[in-house]
């Protein structure tokens, strides 16, 4: 009679740790839910209560869906109110465009964005919104066109500009009675996607190869393109917002965001499909850049055994506080707490400039500090690494019991 | 056994480095998340008035909005400044 075979104390051990995590994983779910549901039933402005700063001396208004109507005392008509929605970095950016009733734009508000404060902050200080208002509901309103783009917040900057069309498109179809011909969407797919594509291809190639040192050179390969190109050239690496638009539900057009459903789907992906994570070592811009500190002085990983727990649940820590901030308040952008943009574009606050500096003397010294023990992304993967391996260990315990007598 | 760099001294600093980020990050929270997502905006407005004669001046920043009781055939909403 075969008996079953006594579990080590060691098995014991890992089992108990299994358990914990499978335990804390499901908190940790509940708790993006429940922040999820929070930020989802906050939401929302009174759209109306806002007209009189975009139609000033409106003492009423009307409302038919994104159009409103402002009118005087007395019942004149001041100006048509379009509301118009488009995506920007962190999820959709909402304006008021308040409009004469001989078509020229009044003013516009922002009335609801969830970009990060501190790049959005830009569009007001170089004088984006004092673009619009003089201009005729016919202009074309865009950036590089007759619009100047703020460098540093170009996505935001874009997004306004959308909107404000939008809106205006409104105004023009129902309050004015102006045939418009649709909105066109072309399919914007250039260098940044083009290279994206590369890098993924690259990657999956490069992670079969059988022979080392070819490996670890198209690594290096790799992590350069993706430190020079989507790094310092667009400003474009993965982000904590990004994770946080997508549970949120913020998901962008399409044909203007293609490289945002590349790099995102691509991770998600290979994540739940290979179980690996093609991003980080491959070509990760800010971990190309600790890398090439380290390389310089000979840096190594150091995790100190008896800190090992602490620094993982250290991190782990740091990105659950960082969604559930980003889908409790729905503001990506504002819960996204990486330096990659004070690095590749030169801005950011002084603790942004603070920890950036920090990361870069400690990538001296240790092997990609950031990386290690404080970005947010890491626990994000090994989060849906740990779904994938759950949900595998059930489908084959349920072929198990399908196939036992 | 692989030699560690900069052990012992090293576990002081790491988490000194720990330490500072994770105060630096909590400062880009509060700073990021105490600023409220559209009061502050800036509202970008034409000098000139609208057309004359159509143009009355602005009230007193409204308390608020109330639906009134008149809804128009058309219009699904109708608000009114109190004043």
């Amino acid at each position: 009679m075969n008996s079953a075979p006594i579990p080590s104390p060691d098995m014991h051990d890992r089992r108990r740790r299994l358990s914990q995590q499978r335990l804390l994983a499901s908190l940790t779910l509940l708790l993006v839910l429940i922040a999820w549901l929070y930020g989802y039933l906050a939401g929302g402005n009174d759209i109306a209560a806002l007209v009189a700063d975009v139609v000033p001396g409106a003492v009423r208004v009307e409302r038919r869906g994104d159009l409103l109507r402002a009118f005087a005392p007395g019942g004149v008509l001041l100006g048509y109110v379009g509301l118009g929605r488009a995506s920007g970095y962190g999820g959709p950016v909402e304006v008021l465009v308040g409009v004469s009733p001989e078509g020229q734009v009044l003013s516009l508000r922002v009335v609801g964005h969830h970009e990060t404060p501190g790049f959005f902050r830009l569009l007001d200080s170089q004088g984006f919104y004092a673009q619009f208002p003089g201009r005729t509901i016919d202009a074309p309103l865009r950036p590089g066109v007759d619009l100047d783009a703020v460098s540093g917040a170009t996505l935001s900057s874009e997004a306004v500009a959308s909107a404000v069309r939008l809106a205006l498109r409104t105004v023009a179809q129902d309050g004015l009675q102006q045939s418009r011909p649709p909105e066109r969407h072309p399919i914007r797919f250039g260098w940044p996607e083009t290279i994206l594509v590369l890098l993924y291809a690259t990657g999956y190639v490069g992670h079969r190869l059988p022979e080392a040192r070819w490996k670890r050179r198209l690594r290096w390969a790799t992590l350069l393109a993706g430190m020079l190109v989507l790094g310092f050239l667009y400003t474009a690496p993965l982000t904590l917002a990004m994770v946080i638009s997508f549970l949120s539900g913020y998901w962008p057009s399409w044909q203007d965001h293609i490289y945002w459903y590349l790099l995102l789907g691509g991770i998600l992906f290979v994540t739940t499909t290979q179980g690996k994570n093609p991003y980080c070592s491959w070509f990760c811009p800010f971990g190309a850049y600790q890398e090439c500190l380290g390389t310089l002085t000979g840096a190594k990983l150091y995790r100190p055994r008896r800190l090992h727990d602490a620094l993982t649940w250290l991190q782990r820590g740091l990105a659950l506080v960082g969604v559930l901030l980003g889908l409790a308040l729905r503001r990506p952008g504002a819960a996204s707490y990486e330096p990659f943009a004070t690095l590749f574009d030169l801005r950011g606050t002084v603790s942004q400039w603070g920890l950036l500096l920090l990361v870069t003397v400690a990538s001296l010294l240790v092997y990609r500090p950031f990386c290690n023990y404080l970005c947010p992304l890491a626990p994000v993967v090994d989060y849906i690494g740990e779904g994938r391996r759950w949900l595998r260990e059930r489908v084959r315990q349920w072929h198990a019991s399908r196939s036992s007598p | 056994m692989a030699r560690q760099p900069f052990e012992p001294l090293n576990q002081g600093l790491l988490l000194a480095f720990l330490a500072t980020s994770v105060g630096l990050i909590a400062h880009i929270w509060v700073e990021s998340l105490t600023v409220p997502p559209t009061h502050g905006v800036v509202v970008a407005r034409l000098s000139a008035p609208t057309p004359a004669g159509t143009v009355t001046p602005r009230p007193p920043t409204p308390a608020g909005l109330r639906p009134t009781t008149t809804p128009t055939a058309t219009w699904e909403d109708l608000y009114e400044f109190e004043r």
